[in-house]
């Protein structure tokens, strides 16, 4: 296996989550990462920030809650978890509302954390 | 420089494939390697044995099975996402009971752990979504 060095990986999902499985895959290319003991942050931004919502249930679409896959990153030891703030704002959600930790950036701050990492993936 | 590149985008309702194949032209011209292209989402699509062009397209497949052979870059196609979109390898055909692989012989199915090495091992990875 080779070593990640001083590589980590940024997965950047942008579309809504039951619209498409690429969001899901996504998610688990985070999932492989991290059990290469590669650093993974997650940014929720545009759409993506659905897939934050507390309550989800993909049952009646016959699709995989994305709740369960947003545990799975937490149960691999992805914390890293930001959404863009004027993404959320935009949609009227709250991060404080939201079920999981995240950390609420600016544009500015956006740019930096894609900036920061060597590896970027997007859904 | 070590470029991987990850395909994301369908060949057919998206400009991904065709930009990843020309962007693979133009950097191994320019004296770049690249030794895996990995395949994910509806990309997966581009290793479609079945899939036919119409007179005066380009096959996106075609285009990436003469680089590869020219070039030593392996194609490396998401066997879960393939299988998903009904891209199937002998073995998932017999697993699955379909007529036959529908997976070009020459795009390998792998695990998602192969793209993450091919991100530890590159100096780029490019990505190209739909």
């Amino acid at each position: 296996m080779s070593s990640s060095g001083d590589r980590s990986l940024l997965l950047l999902l942008r579309r809504p989550p039951y619209a498409a499985v690429d969001p899901a895959e996504t998610i688990d290319v985070g999932l492989v990462a991290a059990a290469f003991d590669l650093p993974v942050a997650v940014l929720f931004e545009g759409d993506g920030v659905w897939q934050l919502l507390a309550g989800q249930d993909g049952a009646p679409l016959g699709l995989r809650s994305h709740a369960k896959a947003l545990e799975a990153m937490l149960e691999h030891g992805i914390s890293a978890i930001y959404a863009c703030a004027q993404s959320l704002a935009e949609r009227g959600l709250d991060p404080g509302e939201l079920p999981l930790t995240v950390a609420s950036l600016s544009r500015i701050e956006v740019r930096d954390l894609i900036a920061a990492h060597a590896l970027v993936v997007s859904d | 420089m070590m470029f991987a590149l990850l395909v994301q985008g369908s060949p057919t309702a998206s400009q991904a494939a065709g930009t990843a194949l020309r962007f693979a032209h133009a950097a191994i011209a320019a004296g770049h390697d690249i030794r895996r292209v990995f395949f994910f989402h509806d990309g997966v699509q581009s290793a479609n044995a079945y899939a036919t062009s119409a007179p005066g397209e380009a096959c996106c497949r075609d285009g990436w099975t003469t680089l590869a052979k020219r070039h030593d870059i392996e194609l490396a196609v998401c066997v879960t996402a393939a299988s998903r979109r009904g891209v199937a390898d002998a073995e998932q055909a017999a697993r699955q009971h379909l007529p036959g692989p529908s997976l070009h012989a020459d795009f390998a199915p792998v695990g998602l752990g192969q793209l993450v090495e091919a991100m530890l091992d590159c100096d780029r990875l490019i990505t190209f979504s739909g």
